[in-house]
């Protein structure tokens, strides 16, 4: 099966829906009223006139739990192709010239599996998943 | 313009007036049942039920004023919404509705839809970030953390059915349950995983017990504070279409996807019977003929006959496509029978559920899977351990080189 062109069609689509978005936006911006005023255009601050920069200094937690979901995205991300592949790793397949592998390729990805849950529990342990 | 490119292009338009349509009546359908679940009436004044109401309110949210907040970086702000609203949108340029009725048969869907989804996060950040106002950049950042938080139960709950049928197309794995690769057992892990996968799709989209981002008592409206007119309606339209994208999902990866089956005895063991052309069955006993017969397409006069093959209609493309809306709507009635039910959550707690609940039973489950599907190998197969009894192909491989 010749797959290439259907990735074409996905790009198509995601680039079909964008066209969508800028109609919507200009039969929006020909027909509302525009009628832009100094006080509608300051930021939302409770009723309150805005000071200061808004982007204030926040909570490092937020960096630590983004350093976690990147190491655990990444190594999501490496188990996709093991698991799609398991079945023909194990089993092997009819008229395909490898060796199945059995068994020993359940050990070898239990061994990663492994490590990323004591990477958790030391997560864990050191309270990066705390939220307090 | 040649034959494939013109559907394609016909077939996306459809899909997404469909999808337009579908978000509109969505919003209607969820404030009647909210209303239905809390003793009120709802909308009921505009058309006949109220069935006209989410024409009026695209008509008014067109007309609205658009408040542009003068610190916002404009770029970025006018971008955010088509990145947040694109990305759920381009997930259904993945997603087989029936049998033959898809925008693409892509065979690694799965993955690029998990990419899709965390695409869509990117939308929300900058939205925040763009607007430059305290509240949003709050909105956005909690909308990060929650985001990125259940994006790995989600992408960990995918791998079971991945693991089962050792496929990444959509088409594969619908045919799960009545497949080569099936056992009972199997349920064992599926139906925690599908529990898992929804309530992370529940939080992937922000909806009801996860709906932090949109906190309004703690940040106004979050992200989307300084938005409005068209450019607001653009984040809850990609909600709508992302809860329907994920409903989409479930229904492939643990439902069973557009197939039907019922069982042909009470005993459940016995080979069930395969009813996902029910059309096709019905058709076949009343017996239509002439104009009437499939497959069903545009009138011929209007579409000449290159093009009519590809934009018609079979009975088992309109059976399966009618089953798969079925069943996606009884999950986006759930969806929405839940932001009825529960009560919305407490930000530590809902770290707390991701990272310390979901992400371990996640990892468990991948992790079971694999030894099920070792140990419980497919009801069908002859022998019990088949990897040792399998020819070794490698013999083959040296014959080749010998006969030469």
């Amino acid at each position: 099966m010749n797959t290439t062109g259907e990735y074409n069609w996905v790009a198509l689509f995601l680039f079909g829906g964008a066209c969508v978005l800028g109609l919507a936006f200009a039969l929006a911006a020909l027909l509302r009223p525009s009628n832009p005023g100094l006080f509608k255009r300051l930021t939302f601050e409770s009723g309150a006139r805005a000071l200061g920069d808004a982007l204030v200094r926040f909570n490092v937690r937020f960096y630590i739990l983004a350093i976690v979901f990147l190491m655990f995205d990444v190594d999501v991300v490496f188990i996709f192709p093991w698991a799609a592949a398991f079945r023909l790793l194990v089993f092997g397949e009819e008229n395909r010239l490898f060796t199945p592998m059995g068994p020993a390729c359940l050990w070898e990805m239990f061994v990663f599996i492994g490590i990323l849950m004591l990477g958790w529990a030391y997560a864990y342990r050191k309270g990066a998943l705390e939220w307090v | 313009m040649s034959p494939e490119l013109l559907t394609i292009i016909v077939r996306g338009g459809i899909f997404t007036l469909c999808l337009l349509t579908a978000f509109a009546y969505l919003t209607f359908i969820e404030r009647r049942m909210l209303a239905f679940f809390t003793w009120r009436v709802g909308p009921n004044r505009v058309g006949p039920w109220g069935l006209f109401q989410p024409v009026a309110d695209g008509v008014k949210t067109i007309l609205k004023q658009e408040m542009v907040p003068m610190k916002a970086d404009k770029v970025l702000y006018m971008m955010s919404p088509v990145i947040a609203f694109a990305a759920c949108f381009g997930m259904f340029g993945l997603i087989p509705v029936g049998e033959g009725v898809w925008m693409s048969n892509v065979p690694v869907a799965v993955l690029l839809l998990l990419g899709l989804s965390s695409l869509g996060a990117y939308g929300l950040i900058l939205a925040g970030w763009s607007s430059q106002s305290r509240y949003p950049f709050l909105g956005s950042l909690r909308t990060c953390a929650q985001v990125i938080s259940y994006e790995l139960a989600l992408g960990l709950t995918l791998l079971v059915p991945v693991i089962i049928t050792g496929s990444l197309s959509f088409n594969d794995i619908g045919n799960i349950y009545w497949g080569p690769h099936w056992n009972p057992l199997y349920l064992l892990v599926l139906l925690p995983a599908g529990l898992l996968f929804l309530v992370a799709a529940c939080a992937e989209t922000g909806r009801v017990p996860f709906d932090l981002p949109e906190c309004e008592a703690e940040i106004v409206a979050g992200y989307h504070t300084e938005y409005s007119s068209m450019k607001y309606a653009m984040f809850p339209m990609g909600e709508y279409i992302a809860m329907t994208a994920f409903s989409a999902i479930a229904v492939h990866m643990f439902l069973g996807g557009y197939h039907l089956y019922i069982p042909s005895s009470i005993d459940l063991t016995q080979p069930w019977i395969n009813i996902s052309n029910w059309v096709g069955l019905l058709v076949d006993k009343i017996g239509l003929s002439g104009a009437l017969a499939p497959p069903w397409g545009p009138p011929k006069w209007l579409v000449p006959e290159p093009y009519w093959a590809s934009l018609s209609l079979s009975p088992a493309g309109l059976s399966t496509t009618l089953t798969f809306l079925a069943k996606m709507a009884i999950l986006i009635l759930t969806f929405m029978w839940v932001r009825a039910t529960l009560p919305r959550m407490r930000y530590d707690q809902l770290m707390r559920f991701g990272w310390k609940l979901m992400l371990p039973v996640g990892l468990v489950l991948v992790f079971l899977t694999s030894v099920l599907v070792v140990f419980a190998p497919p009801a069908g197969s002859e022998a019990e351990d088949d990897y040792g009894s399998r020819p070794q192909p490698v013999v083959e491989v040296e014959d080749v080189y010998a006969s030469r």
